[in-house]
């Protein structure tokens, strides 16, 4: 994969006092407003803690209801912070082909 | 140690649980009041699962534990208080920090999704020193793990064949948008892999985990109005203690 044209920070989005799925939500909207001026768009999880799969299905379901999986996986690169993070992020990205 | 099984609405935790803890220097928190959360601290099985019989230590209570603490939506910073408990004793590797707020997460986040609990659910923790294990218990009041799966599932006739779905995963209510049926099945993946241990409890069933990792699902004689998820996480030991970078 390329260089991506953006990188999100989800750290910068995350807002404490909203739950895990309204954050998935947020990062879902920036994800896809990126999307509408830039090809490819990075997502960088550098610094976030406790994701639950929750967070990634809601993400990968609002950007795959938006544009096909094979264009998402194109478009958006995810960088990941630890092996959970990745872990977590595999399975839901597996259920989510399986859904689609 | 001999744990009281009066009243023990789970004997079967309370029999894999008797004598680990003998020499352990423990205190514990129990609520006070009001007398319906000191009811649901006995009833639930926290006290057996956290207190395993000790005295509580009143001059430091919160060394070792988190106390009961209610709540009703799954957030990032769920996590900090058993987070905290175990920085105070031991350095905490940043893998291990990930895989405990994963797994606590993942289990809030079920409460919210689906348990439909009148009192949301309280989470307490304890941390053993001398296994350097985490202990986290998160239970609920709501309708069930069989009865959320079974709006899906008509075959899902009671709560062992519930419980022996959702640990094998890909069995989701799809209670809302981010539900996909894995949060169970990673979580108990996710303690398997690190060495630890957990027992969920819906209804009249029991699942626990036997050593090869696999589920062993009982029926027991009690019913149990809501879920219980207790499980423990050993906590390796740093390079250096303390070494984090503490944020």
């Amino acid at each position: 994969m390329s260089e991506a044209d953006r990188t999100i920070e989800a750290l910068s989005l995350i807002q404490p006092d909203r739950s895990i799925v309204e954050n998935a939500e947020i990062l879902a909207n920036h994800v896809l407003q990126s999307l509408a001026s830039t090809h490819k768009v990075c997502v960088s999880m550098a610094g976030v803690r406790g994701v639950s799969s929750s967070y990634f299905n809601l993400l990968l379901r609002r950007l795959v209801n938006a544009f096909d999986v094979d264009v998402v996986q194109d478009r958006v690169m995810f960088r990941f912070d630890s092996p959970v993070q990745e872990q977590v992020f595999r399975r839901s990205l597996e259920a989510i082909k399986k859904a689609a | 140690m001999q744990l009281s099984r009066a009243g023990c609405c789970c004997g079967r935790c309370a029999a894999v649980l008797e004598g680990r803890q003998v020499g352990h220097c423990i205190s514990v928190v129990a609520p006070g009041k009001p007398a319906e959360l000191r009811a649901f601290w006995s009833f639930s099985g926290l006290d057996r699962w956290l207190q395993d019989g000790a005295e509580a230590d009143t001059e430091h209570p919160q060394n070792v534990t988190v106390p009961l603490l209610q709540f009703a939506q799954a957030h990032f910073l769920a996590s900090d208080p058993i987070i905290f408990l175990v920085r105070r004793h031991v350095g905490l590797l940043r893998e291990d920090e990930d895989y405990l707020r994963y797994c606590v997460n993942e289990v809030i986040q079920n409460v919210e999704d689906h348990s439909r609990s009148p009192i949301g659910a309280v989470l307490c923790a304890r941390f053993l020193q001398g296994p350097r294990q985490v202990r986290v218990a998160v239970t609920d009041r709501g309708v069930g793990i069989a009865s959320t799966l079974r709006k899906r599932y008509p075959d899902v006739t009671n709560a062992a064949i519930a419980l022996q779905r959702v640990i094998a995963g890909n069995y989701s209510a799809r209670s809302r948008e981010n539900n996909a049926g894995l949060g169970i099945s990673f979580l108990w993946n996710a303690v398997k892999s690190l060495g630890g241990t957990i027992f969920i409890l819906s209804d009249d069933a029991i699942a626990q985990m036997q050593a090869d990792g696999q589920p062993n699902i009982i029926i027991r004689p009690q019913q149990w109005p809501g879920t219980g998820v207790f499980f423990s996480i050993p906590v390796r030991m740093s390079v250096k203690e303390n070494d984090y970078d503490y944020e």
